[in-house]
């Protein structure tokens, strides 16, 4: 187990961090030839319009301009931006360009051009005819609206996915266990809410951005920013009728996504523009475009019921959402799903639950994959009430959870019913280190002495708040991960893998993965991804995916690998396999011995017939998806006269079984966490009456910075999942959970206001205040 | 243009520049030096941050003609002779690179606080990189980092001078390249004026079409948004030395409209007799921000939230007004007209802010924003109290900061209650909704920290 590794649960630094500190050029921006056009875009100024005519005759007359393109001229096939594995959970909704706009920010016509002024003059000159169409931009109202978003015949589902675009509902779900109805009505303490979760910006600080060209064999080279590459080469492929083996996709160092590079975004215009002019063509979204023309969190409505016995034992969880998927309806049902199958599993011991959802289309700014998806809009919801619960029953909410929460060993129904787009798998959840979690946590906070408020001044009061959570590692039965090792001469090795490391450090801890089980030191591996012409296939860095399902493919690769070099060192020395062993770069015999370094080497120049080139592959889908939990706990001090609050401190304590590097296990926690605290109390995506983005640059959209916590404490529970690769389940989304129900608990506490619509601000609070006062 | 720069030692001579080329594209695109990144454009991420004749700067926020003749220090040049700095290696090793994309910015942030003496102190350090955004990592691993290396680098004097003059120049020649890049596409003109005298004439001449590039960030990114209805700028960069000085006589404080919030926050003056203005310098923008924005910009921009003038207006700050033959001084509470609108004529620029000494029984100024840093603020209030003269001015509640003269002459009779304290306030303000907040929030935050103070005045 754990006590014997040699290369992995260590703290290496990032092998890429080299480059980085010294600002070399690694990212796609860095790398883009001089001379080449630039792309730009024009973008609907309505909500909702029809494009009745587009003219561009005048605009094409600007001086340097290549190419202008309205929907006449782009290939109508109808896809999905989503990125997903095929066949994707989402509506196919979407057109490169289409006579539809439907949200501000939309693509109506592609501009190239020699220069970005010429690009922009021409963007003004083009003359637009709009029929502007009633838009739909209240949640509430928009399943049966008047309006419908997507009227275009075209637009289908790939298999059931409660697709109903007459109705503007892009997905729905329903599932139950048991009766919920009838178990709340004999339930002896019941409770009930509604909350509401915003949209979101992913904001990775990599604008994005890519260029395209087409090679000397005519094939055509997309170079982006991306999780991943795999579907946009798919997804491309369709939209351009072009056969896959005519793209190359690759992803050079990427800063940042967060979920926001799952989908595809400017590919597709860039290149139009290259096939169309032969011509190699950037394009580099503005931060403006950034915010109102890729995608964002989906934003949600939960009606929520949970009933009780008195003893504090949870019978029954009724949950409801209505979620929000913008203009097209990609992720729009696997985010809901999450809602449910990564919540309701922590209370497995319910005799009731039911899980019921609609997700709408409206004229928003389209949402998409963004780090926690679902898991964290259904667990502000949940740990809300169930604090609002442990309240009723007059128990601490650390009580409540203790007697509630899913333990190592157990299942729950969801793991088979829910899956993510379609059904689940059966599990037991072979780690789970809550318990630990929860006592930690409250230690490290304090929770004693400070549960449930403290006050410090005549107008501040300071209280503690906690929430728990769980995530998943990889979507079971569909995520695919492989690794390819090639073995040099010198002794050192080539890791291919098609996972993507988007700055989360994945590069990092594949290598010491595959140098674990090839037992060999990680500086040894030379680590290359992505490149859909040199990678072996993997669906990408999303839905906390690659360090369980690659690292699994990787570690297997890895084991396949010693194998390999041990078999051909037996062979050499003409012994059996079980007579070499291998260690410290050292294959022994009872006779002889040979370094890896000498032996590679003349494996290649100087074994006559027995040269041969050592390549290991293999590949890996999850039988399940362990997940990781966590307990986050924050405290507060709030200004009862301003509503203004400070989070003083917040304590987080993970199970993700194994940390394959703990340091960068650590960074992906706390970035996690600033996250979730920007959604709970800063981040808000806010549109005028007629669905214009008013925080549409980093001035109005406020992420946090670093002064706005005061403390952050992470740390890790001693587990180990025997699924994953050396124990590990994945870390990367587990951070981002908790925060927003941990500090509205503890605002609760705190001043006894419970704001139920994110994010939390000091008018919410101040406003409950006066109420209160009432 | 011929731009002339020395960049991490290097002289670099480029023809043909458009004036209004930013720095950040001459660097990235003209010089290939990738590391300085671009992550919005607009003065908010600092991912662009280099340091420019010893001074902390985005180079987004900068034109060519605002760079000529400087000493530039990027990402590039901290490795020397083949070495990483210190901060470097910390950096690495520690995990403060997560995607890295933010890391040139925060790596020059750094470099440049210590070398400037920069304390160990966290809150120090938070303060000195507030004005770069991370979005990865929770920025502790950053700030252990730059604490870390807090007594390990070494620094020449000048990095630049050493060697640059040994070295011949590159010369890159842009005349015949159509393709290069500036700010706008509206054909701004921008100019670079050398003396008082030529300033007042360019105001003149172009009269409302005239603005001035100092700090230029907010005119900056107003005229890449398309937002900047004016035509012609004046770069000061060459005058700025004459009106950025912070001096002080028997009576008085003059500040320079040009001093920048970093100047007014280091300024020992400044920090003995305004102390909130000291504290409204420290929470404009980000430091990178503070570092190029002035306090003249700030005062000219007239905008509702502009953070330096209810502090200015609580020391009942005069400013001078300069043009071509005569100056004129006016009272900070009577220069504001309206939303955007202030007693400035045709010819006129904003040259100096006069500040009479005294002693205060107290002052404060306190500020409701939402995040803690690089915030706007939603409501803020302040105050300055001597004998019985007492002055109260509220930002971001109208449509400029103003001072509350009606609550003034209320404010500490004994018998006030809270009911008439908010209907002279009502005289005063009546705050509206915008994108930052309500009115109704406005006026009840404003109402409890005029109550609140008005408490603890009473027990003084």
């Amino acid at each position: 187990m754990k006590k014997d590794l040699k290369q992995v649960n260590s703290s290496i630094p990032k092998i890429d961090g080299m480059g980085l500190v010294k600002g070399k050029p690694a990212y796609t921006q860095d790398l883009i030839p001089s001379n080449i056009l630039i792309v730009k875009t024009l973008k609907s100024p309505h909500a909702f319009a029809k494009v009745l005519n587009v003219n561009y005759e005048e605009a094409l007359k600007v001086e340097g301009i290549e190419a202008i393109f309205s929907w006449k001229d782009v290939p109508q096939t109808i896809i999905t931006r989503a990125g997903q594995g095929f066949p994707e959970p989402s509506p196919y909704d979407r057109y490169i360009l289409n006579e539809y706009v439907r949200h501000v920010g939309d693509e109506v016509a592609i501009v190239a051009g020699e220069t970005e002024e010429a690009v922009e003059e021409a963007l003004k000159l083009i003359k637009v005819d709009y029929e502007v169409l009633e838009a739909v931009l209240d949640l509430e109202t928009a399943v049966g609206h008047s309006s419908i978003i997507h009227p275009e015949k075209e637009a289908f589902s790939m298999f059931p996915i409660g697709f109903d675009a007459n109705k503007n509902i892009a997905a729905a779900y329903e599932m139950h266990v048991g009766d919920v109805d009838d178990v709340i009505a004999k339930s002896e303490v019941k409770v009930e809410g509604t909350y509401f979760t915003q949209a979101q910006a992913q904001v990775p600080l990599e604008p994005h951005n890519c260029f395209t060209y087409v090679d000397f064999h005519g094939r055509l080279n997309v170079i982006t920013s991306t999780q991943t590459p795999v579907h946009i080469r798919r997804i491309m492929g369709r939209a351009l009728s072009m056969p896959l083996k005519k793209i190359r996709v690759f992803k050079p160092r990427v800063g940042g996504g967060f979920g926001g590079k799952q989908m595809l975004h400017g590919e597709l215009f860039c290149a139009m523009v290259t096939l169309k002019t032969g011509k190699a063509a950037k394009m580099i979204y503005t931060r403006k475009e950034v915010f109102e023309s890729t995608c964002c969190r989906h934003a949600m409505r939960f009606n929520l019921r949970v009933a009780s016995d008195k003893e504090g034992y949870i019978k029954a969880i009724d949950m409801d959402v209505l979620s929000d998927t913008g203009a097209y309806g990609e992720h729009a049902l696997t985010v809901l799903m999450v809602a449910g199958s990564k919540t309701l599993p922590l209370y497995n011991k319910v005799e009731a639950v039911r899980f019921n959802g609609v997700v709408c289309y409206t004229n928003h700014t389209p949402a998409g994959a963004y780090r926690g998806y679902g898991a964290l809009q259904a667990n502000f919801a949940l740990e809300s009430l169930l604090d609002e619960l442990a309240e009723k029953l007059g128990i601490s909410t650390v009580e409540l959870h203790k007697k509630n929460m899913i333990s190592e060993g157990e299942s729950s129904p969801i793991f088979k019913i829910m899956g993510e787009g379609s059904e689940g798998v059966d599990m037991n959840v072979e780690s789970c280190k809550l318990d630990y979690c929860l006592d930690r946590s409250i230690e490290l906070i304090g929770w004693e002495n400070k549960y449930p408020r403290k006050e410090i001044a005549p107008n501040k009061v300071r209280g503690v708040g906690l929430a728990i959570a769980m995530q998943g590692s990889g979507i079971a039965h569909i995520d695919m991960g492989s690794a390819i090792l090639k073995l040099n001469d010198d002794g050192f090795f080539n890791l291919l893998m098609g996972a993507t490391d988007i700055g989360t450090g994945s590069d990092t801890i594949l290598a010491q993965v595959a140098a674990e089980a090839i037992g060999i030191s990680a500086s040894d591996i030379v680590v290359y991804s992505s490149d859909t012409d040199l990678t072996p296939f993997d669906t990408g860095a999303y839905a906390s995916s690659t360090t369980y399902v690659t690292g699994n493919a990787v570690r297997k690769a890895g084991l396949n690998m010693r194998k390999l070099l041990i078999e051909t060192v037996a062979k050499k020395f003409k012994v059996t396999p079980e007579e070499v062993t291998f260690e410290n770069g050292v294959f022994t015999t009872e006779k002889e011995s040979i370094t890896l370094k000498e032996f590679s080497t003349r494996l290649y120049y100087n074994e006559g017939l027995d040269q041969k080139q050592l390549v290991a592959s293999d590949s890996y889908v999850g039988e399940q998806s362990p997940p990781p939990f966590m307990v986050g706990v924050a405290e507060v001090e709030v200004d009862t006269e301003t509503g203004f609050f400070t989070i003083l401190d917040y304590a987080a304590v993970v199970d993700c079984g194994t940390t394959l590097n703990p340091n960068l296990a650590k960074i992906q926690v706390e970035g996690g966490l600033m996250q979730g605290i920007g959604m709970a109390v800063y981040e808000d995506v806010v549109y005028t009456s007629s669905g214009r983005m008013l925080t549409n640059n980093l001035m109005t959209y406020k992420i946090p910075t670093r002064e706005d916590v005061k403390k952050l404490t992470v740390e890790f529970a001693d587990s180990y999942d025997p699924s994953g690769p050396y124990g590990a389940k994945s870390v990367g989304e587990i951070g981002i959970d908790t925060p927003p129900a941990a500090i509205a608990n503890a605002i609760y506490n705190a001043v006894g206001v419970r704001i139920k619509t994110l994010p939390i601000t000091p008018e919410k609070v101040l406003m409950a205040l006066k109420l209160k006062e009432k | 243009m011929r731009l002339e720069l020395v960049i991490n030692g290097q002289r670099y001579t480029i023809d043909g520049v458009l004036e209004d080329r930013r720095l950040l594209d001459v660097l990235r695109e003209d010089l290939h030096l990738t590391g300085t990144k671009e992550g919005c454009g607009e003065g908010e991420c600092g991912a662009c941050t280099i340091i420019m004749n010893n001074e902390i700067r985005l180079a987004c926020l900068t034109t060519a003609i605002q760079a000529n003749n400087s000493e530039i220090l990027t990402i590039e040049g901290l490795e020397k002779d083949g070495k990483l700095a210190p901060i470097q290696e910390i950096f690495m090793r520690s995990g403060a690179v997560q995607c890295g994309f933010c890391t040139p910015g925060f790596l020059i942030s750094a470099y440049h606080y210590l070398k400037n003496g920069g304390s160990k102190d966290v809150d120090s350090i938070r303060h000195a990189v507030s004005g770069n955004f991370c979005r990865c990592t929770g920025y502790s691993k950053i700030i252990d980092g730059i604490q870390e290396s807090h007594d390990l680098m070494s620094f020449e004097k000048n990095e630049n001078s050493s060697k640059n003059s040994e070295k011949e120049a590159t010369f890159i020649d842009l005349t015949t390249e159509k393709k290069q890049n500036s700010i706008n596409s509206n054909k701004k003109n921008i100019f670079s004026v050398s003396t008082k005298e030529e300033l007042c004439e360019f105001l003149k001449k172009y009269g409302s079409e005239a603005g001035i590039l100092a700090g230029a960030t907010d005119i900056i990114p107003s005229i890449r948004k398309g937002g900047e209805k004016r035509l012609y700028f004046a770069d000061v960069s060459k005058i700025k030395s004459q009106f950025s000085e912070i001096v002080e006589d028997d009576k008085n404080i003059y500040i320079g409209a040009m001093a920048t919030f970093k100047d007014i926050q280091h300024n020992p003056i400044i920090k003995k007799h305004l102390f909130e203005l000291v504290h409204a310098a420290k929470t404009i923008g980000g430091y990178t921000i503070q570092a190029m924005g002035t306090i003249g910009g700030n005062i000219a921009n007239g905008s509702p939230a502009a953070d330096s003038v209810p502090a200015l207006l609580i020391y009942d700050a005069t400013i001078e007004l300069t043009s071509l033959n005569s100056k004129r001084e006016i009272k900070l509470s009577s220069f504001y007209l309206g939303y955007k609108k202030m007693d400035i004529m045709r010819g006129e620029f904003i040259s100096k802010i006069v500040i009479e000494k005294k002693q205060f029984i107290s002052t404060g100024f306190e500020e409701v924003g939402s995040r803690k840093a690089v915030f706007i603020s939603k409501v803020s209030l302040a105050h300055s109290l001597k004998d019985e003269e007492l002055i109260l001015a509220a930002g971001s509640v109208s449509a400029f900061p103003k001072r509350l003269l009606e609550v003034e002459k209320i404010f500490l009779k004994q018998d006030l209650t809270k009911d008439t304290l908010l209907e002279y306030l009502s005289k005063d303000v009546i705050p509206l909704d915008d994108i930052r907040s309500t009115g109704e929030y406005r006026q009840k935050t404003l109402l409890n920290l005029l109550w609140s103070l008005r408490e603890n005045l009473l027990k003084k």
